[in-house]
C-alpha cells in the first residue's frame, strides 16, 4: 500500500526540505546580524545602546512568545503581501522564517557571549574597529556554537513545517494530517513520522560533523 | 614614552562608590622598563588599562608617545592604539587562528599587503623563537609559547610602547624567567618603553629599571629598583621585598625581640650590601680590627637587573659605644645598617 503512495511521500519530503531550508536561509541572513546587534548593543566595550537593545530585545521576545500555530494565522495578510498567496509551501515559508529569525538571533547572541571578554579587549587594544572585532575575532571564535545554533534552528523548523502543513502549508505535515488523521490511513502517518525522524537525525549528524570539522 | 598625570578612577555602582585609583602620577621614560607592583585589588590592572583607555580615567591626563589620548576622537584613539602593544595574563590569543595568523591580525587590521605581513610575521616568529610552530593553533602550544605568540602579536605594528598586564602570572617559574629574558632583550633591541604590572617582586627584580609600589589605589613609593631594595620605606614595600630577598628570622626568634636594650643583651642587626660591597670582605675586616665576636644568623645575595644586593643578619654583644662605631664603619663602606631588636642572651641561648 505504501508503494502506491511513494510518489506522495517523496513529494511531501521535498516540500518539507524546501520549506525548512528556504526559511532557515532567511533565518541565517537576518538572524545572524540581528544576534550580533543584540550582542554589541549590550556590550560596554563595543556599541552599548541600552534603549536600542531594549527595543530589539522586546520585539524578539514578543515574536518568540507567540505560539507558532497562532503566528501562522496572525500574519496571513503579511504573507499574502510578500509572496502573493496564503496557502501552500511558499506561503508557509514566511511565518517559518519570521519565527526562526528571532530564535536563531538569540542563539547567535548567546554564542557570542561565550567568547572570552579578553579577546574583545585584545582587539580593542590592537586598535580594531567594532566591525573588525566582529568579523575577525567574535564570529570566527563563536563559529562552532553558531553552527550548532543553525542545526537547532533547522530541527525546530522541521517540527514547525509539519504544523504549517496542518493548515494547508504542504509537506509531510500536510500528508500526515490529510491521510493519517482524517482518512485513518495509519501506515502513511507512520511513514511520515519515520521520515521526519530520519530527517532530524540526519540534520543533527551533519551539524555535529560540520562543527567538529571547523 | 608614557605619562600619567593626576589619574583618578572611580567606579560607581548602585550601592557603592569605589575609588580604584587616587591621583596617580607616573612616567615611563623612552627605553625604560617601569614595573608597577601591588597586591591584588590594589588597582594595578585598572592603572594599566587606563594607559590605552580600555578603562577611561574619571579625571587626569594620559599621554603616550606625546599624544594626549584622553582628548582623541574614537577614530584617532584607534590609530594611537596601533602604536601601543599590550600583553595579557591569559594571552588572549584567537583560538581559531594559528600562531602565524594571530601575529598577522594587527597587520590585517591595518590592511597591509600579504607580502608585507609575511615578512613582518616571519621575522617576529624568529625573534620569539617559534618559527617551527608557525602553523600551530594556540591549544597545541604551551603557556610560555602562547605568551611568546602574544608578545610577537603586540610587537607586529612596531609600537614604541608595550604594556604588560601580569604577563607571567599564569606561567611556571622557569617559563616566567624565559619570558622575562625575552622582554629584557626586546627592550634593549627595540628601545621599547615597557610598563609592566605584576604582583611578583621576582618580575620587578629581574627586569625593571624603576618600580612604583601601588597600594589601595595610590602610589606609595616610586624608585629606582636598587634604591627600593636598599631602602624600602613603606611597610607594604618591605613585605613585597621579603618575598624575594628572604631576610627575616623565624617568628619564634623574632617574638623574643624587645625594642629597648637591657644590659648584657645581644643586638640583632640587618646589613644590606649593594653592588661591589657584596663581594668585599668588609665584615671580616671589621672583626679583625675590633676583635668583636659576631654570630651570623642569615645571609644571602640576589641579582637585580643592574646591581647585586646582599642581606645579612648578625647578632653581637650590645654595647652602645661599640654599636655606633660599628654603624659608622659599615656605613662608610656603603652598607645600610638597621637594628632589628635586642634580645636577652640567656633566653636566646637557652633555646
Amino acid at each position: 500500500m505504501l508503494i502506491n503512495n511513494l510518489g506522495l511521500l517523496v513529494n511531501g519530503t521535498v516540500q518539507t526540505i524546501n520549506m525548512v531550508f528556504v526559511s532557515a536561509f532567511f533565518a541565517g541572513m537576518v538572524g545572524l546580524p540581528l544576534g550580533v546587534v543584540l550582542f554589541i548593543t549590550r556590550n560596554p566595550h563595543l556599541f552599548k545602546k541600552p534603549a536600542l537593545n531594549a527595543v530589539i530585545s522586546f520585539i524578539v521576545n514578543v515574536i518568540r512568545s507567540i505560539p507558532f500555530i497562532i503566528l501562522l494565522v496572525a500574519i496571513t495578510p503579511m504573507t499574502r503581501m510578500i509572496v502573493g498567496t496564503s496557502i501552500g509551501t511558499t506561503a508557509a515559508m514566511v511565518p517559518l522564517a519570521v519565527s526562526a529569525i528571532p530564535f536563531f538571533a538569540r542563539l547567535v547572541e548567546s554564542a557570542l557571549n561565550e567568547v572570552p571578554v579578553g579577546l574583545t579587549e585584545a582587539g580593542l587594544a590592537m586598535g580594531a574597529t567594532v566591525l573588525q572585532i566582529i568579523r575577525k575575532i567574535l564570529i570566527p571564535e563563536a563559529r562552532k556554537s553558531i553552527v550548532r545554533g543553525m542545526t537547532l534552528t533547522l530541527i525546530t523548523l522541521v517540527g514547525y513545517s509539519a504544523m504549517a502543513g496542518a493548515i494547508g502549508g504542504g509537506g509531510l505535515g500536510n500528508i500526515a494530517i490529510m491521510y493519517g488523521y482524517e482518512r485513518f490511513e495509519i501506515h502513511i502517518m507512520i511513514a511520515t513520522v519515520v521520515i521526519l525522524i530520519l530527517m532530524v537525525q540526519f540534520f543533527q549528524w551533519c551539524g555535529d560533523w560540520v562543527a567538529r570539522k571547523m | 614614552m608614557i605619562e600619567l598625570s593626576n589619574i583618578n578612577k572611580t567606579f560607581f555602582s548602585k550601592h557603592s562608590v569605589h575609588h580604584a585609583l587616587n591621583n596617580i602620577n607616573l612616567t615611563v621614560l623612552p627605553g625604560e622598563i617601569m614595573g608597577v607592583i601591588g597586591k591584588s585589588g590594589a588597582g594595578k590592572s585598572t592603572l594599566i588599562r587606563c594607559v590605552n583607555l580600555l578603562e577611561r580615567p574619571t579625571s587626569g591626563l594620559v599621554r603616550v608617545n606625546n599624544i594626549e589620548l584622553t582628548e582623541l576622537t574614537s577614530t584617532q584613539l584607534r590609530q594611537a592604539r596601533h602604536h601601543i602593544g599590550m600583553v595579557f595574563q591569559h594571552f588572549n590569543l584567537i583560538s581559531s587562528r594559528t600562531a602565524y595568523e594571530n601575529i598577522a591580525l594587527p597587520l590585517e587590521l591595518l590592511k597591509k599587503s600579504n607580502s608585507e605581513i609575511e615578512r613582518v610575521v616571519l621575522s617576529l616568529l624568529e625573534k620569539v623563537d617559534l618559527l617551527e610552530h608557525r602553523d600551530s593553533y594556540p591549544h597545541h602550544l604551551s603557556g610560555g609559547q602562547k605568551q611568546r605568540v602574544a608578545i610577537a602579536r603586540a610587537l607586529a605594528t612596531q609600537p614604541r610602547v608595550l604594556l604588560c598586564d601580569e604577563m607571567t602570572s599564569a606561567l611556571d617559574p622557569e617559563t616566567t624567567d624565559d619570558i622575562l629574558k625575552l622582554i629584557r632583550s626586546l627592550n634593549q633591541e627595540l628601545r621599547l618603553s615597557i610598563l609592566c604590572i605584576t604582583h611578583e617582586m621576582h618580575v620587578i627584580k629581574s627586569i625593571a629599571d624603576r618600580v612604583a609600589v601601588i597600594d589601595r589605589g595610590e602610589i606609595v613609593e616610586c624608585e629606582n629598583v636598587v634604591d627600593l631594595f636598599k631602602n624600602p620605606t613603606a611597610a607594604i614595600t618591605r613585605r613585597l621585598i621579603q618575598s624575594v630577598l628572604k631576610s627575616d628570622l623565624p617568628e619564634e626568634l623574632q617574638s623574643q625581640f624587645r625594642f629597648e636594650p637591657m644590659p648584657d643583651d645581644q643586638v640583632v642587626l640587618r646589613l644590606t650590601f649593594v653592588g661591589q660591597a657584596t663581594l668585599e670582605p668588609i665584615l671580616n675586616e671589621f672583626i679583625r680590627q675590633t676583635r668583636m665576636t659576631i654570630s651570623i644568623l642569615q645571609a644571602n645575595i640576589e641579582q637585580l637587573r643592574h646591581e647585586m644586593i646582599g642581606r645579612m643578619i648578625i647578632a653581637l654583644q650590645y654595647d652602645a659605644k661599640q654599636l655606633s662605631m660599628m654603624q659608622r664603619f659599615l656605613e662608610r663602606k656603603g652598607l645600610m645598617v638597621e637594628v632589628m631588636g635586642y634580645v636577652d642572651q640567656q633566653s636566646w641561648l637557652a633555646r
